[in-house]
């Protein structure tokens, strides 16, 4: 009997260890390589890298991540949500930013019918990223941003091929370091009194991109 | 592609029997099949050979010679709640089976425009004015009146679609018995099935894998998550032969996926009353349906309106046709 207790409390333990493993399994940083999008620390990720130059991602623990890259043709990588969301103040720090080259650091999402890519930029590489067209300058957050649209003509797309527009607010200067936040509300309705309107929202991450650059970053994202 | 014009005078032909019964000065006439032999005929045997004769003229319209790789679809009423139609009616119509492939294209056209190449496969990387030319071409070549007028001198002051920089004026000839673009709402009856709909919400089932080639089954491999353009470009994902699915109800193939299908119709804003659109907006352009191989899952879905500019052209945008009697 004493025996039979004694196996019971082995099994217990074994299938507890096991639980606890599949619990924190998706919290244990890993470095990826190859594109992929999934969700890990309770948050969405994506990454996407192109064949030019080694890019990687490490998924840290909640909504840390970390990239580096070198001679990269065009990598992205971030954590986020899926859905987005027009209302969501998104809260992130950025402890590591540098980029010999292009590159883009800030929110990112997309949204369909409208089909409509946005960008909300906070920090870049070598040079400070426009649009096609100025719609002017607002205010949110302690910044000043400006308003650019631009549009991409017969690319691909979630509903196939399709023209249709990128959204862009770039800070007039890039932000600092320490805790910050994007009150996405404040660009959807200055985008919107432009008459950039959004549709249904897809995903929304905050976004490390690195286009013909080397760098690295290190950033941390949460709902406000 | 068969004549389906009924041949009056031939005397195999019911139809053309009971239409000579109708047109007769003298209605007691001989009938070819020897149903009537004298003049002097009861009201009672009148009026069994009226019914006799209507019940021919009724399953002669079924029994018509419809053309090849085509159905002939039965008009009705939209059956099917999911459809934006639901409620409305349509009449009769034939649409082809399967989206025109290269080989069809290649035929009429003399080039073929598609990325993908593959005589089976449909053919891609077409605009709207494209297909409507090519819908004339062959109705010319067929002996067919073609459907279309197309006025490449005239911008079409209907078209406010910002990107377009061809804005042919393109008008029908109702009655036409040529080729043409399906309009949305009978490509829509199409696809739901019509009077044989079950309701599904791809074409022909609800389980998309049966009937369609989308982004996640036309790679190499097959794709798990989240939509994403490089992954898919990388998993070297295209079109498909057609037929190579299950058929919906009506037996029409890859009315969800493969190549997005082009349709007569403005976007716009779907009218109330099941009109079509008649003028674009500036950032739409003409309709397309059921979604192709580089879609998500939504696209489709039978009942979603996609919109392209009527220039444009895709690896993933293709076309079906329809006929006149």
């Amino acid at each position: 009997m004493r025996h039979f207790y004694r196996v019971k409390f082995r099994m217990a333990l074994m299938l507890a260890s096991a639980l606890l493993i599949g619990v924190t399994q998706n919290s244990i940083a890993q470095t990826i390589t190859t594109s992929q999008q999934g969700s890990h620390g309770g948050y969405f990720y994506s990454f996407w890298r192109n064949s030019t130059g080694s890019a990687s991602m490490t998924l840290g623990s909640g909504g840390n991540y970390s990239c580096s890259w070198s001679n990269v043709g065009n990598f992205t990588a971030g954590k986020g949500w899926k859905p987005g969301s027009s209302s969501r103040r998104v809260g992130y720090n950025c402890g590591h930013w540098s980029c010999n080259g292009g590159g883009v650091f800030g929110l990112y999402g997309w949204t369909t019918n409208p089909l409509i890519e946005y960008y909300v930029n906070e920090k870049w590489g070598s040079s400070r990223p426009t649009g096609q067209n100025n719609y002017g300058n607002m205010t949110s957050d302690g910044g000043t941003y400006t308003i650019y649209r631009t549009q991409r003509v017969n690319a691909p797309s979630i509903q196939g091929t399709k023209t249709f527009y990128q959204y862009f607010s770039t800070r007039t200067s890039q932000n600092g370091s320490g805790n910050k936040v994007i009150t996405f509300a404040n660009h959807v309705n200055a985008w919107a009194s432009k008459g950039l309107t959004l549709g249904s929202h897809d995903y929304q991450i905050l976004l490390s991109e690195g286009y013909n650059s080397s760098g690295g970053s290190n950033a941390t994202v949460w709902q406000q | 592609v068969a004549e389906v014009t009924p041949r009056c005078g031939n005397s195999s032909n019911p139809v053309s029997s009971f239409l000579i019964i109708l047109s007769s000065a003298r209605p007691a006439v001989c009938i070819t099949a020897g149903l009537v032999s004298s003049r002097s005929r009861s009201s009672m045997t009148r009026l069994t050979l009226f019914i006799y004769a209507a019940t021919i003229v009724a399953a002669n319209a079924w029994s018509q010679e419809v053309p090849d790789n085509f159905v002939k679809v039965q008009g009705g009423s939209f059956n099917s709640t999911k459809s934006n139609y639901a409620g409305k009616t349509i009449s009769d119509f034939y649409i082809g089976k399967y989206e025109i492939t290269q080989t069809e294209w290649t035929e009429v056209m003399g080039n073929n425009p598609s990325k993908f190449k593959g005589d089976s496969l449909p053919v891609d990387t077409v605009s709207w004015y494209d297909c409507v030319e090519y819908c004339n071409r062959r109705s010319i070549k067929e002996g067919l009146k073609p459907y279309y007028d197309i006025d490449k001198n005239r911008n079409d002051p209907n078209n406010q679609t910002a990107v377009d920089d061809i804005r042919w004026t393109v008008t029908i000839n109702a009655g036409a018995n040529g080729y043409r673009l399906p309009t949305e709402a009978e490509w829509e009856y199409a696809a739901f099935g019509a009077r044989l709909s079950k309701g599904y919400t791809y074409s022909g089932s609800d389980d998309i894998e049966q009937v369609a080639w989308y982004w996640q089954n036309s790679g190499e491999e097959r794709l798990i998550g989240y939509w994403h353009w490089p992954t898919i470009e990388n998993n070297r994902n295209q079109t498909k032969p057609i037929g190579r699915k299950e058929p919906n109800e009506l037996g029409l193939y890859d009315m969800s996926g493969n190549v997005r299908e082009w349709c007569w119709d403005w976007y716009g804003e779907l009218e109330s009353h099941g009109v079509a659109p008649t003028a674009s907006t500036a950032e739409s352009g003409r309709v397309w349906k059921g979604g192709g191989w580089l879609g998500a899952e939504f696209c489709c879905e039978s009942s979603f309106r996609g919109s392209y500019e009527a220039n444009g052209r895709g690896p993933d945008q293709g076309f079906r046709v329809c006929r006149g009697k």
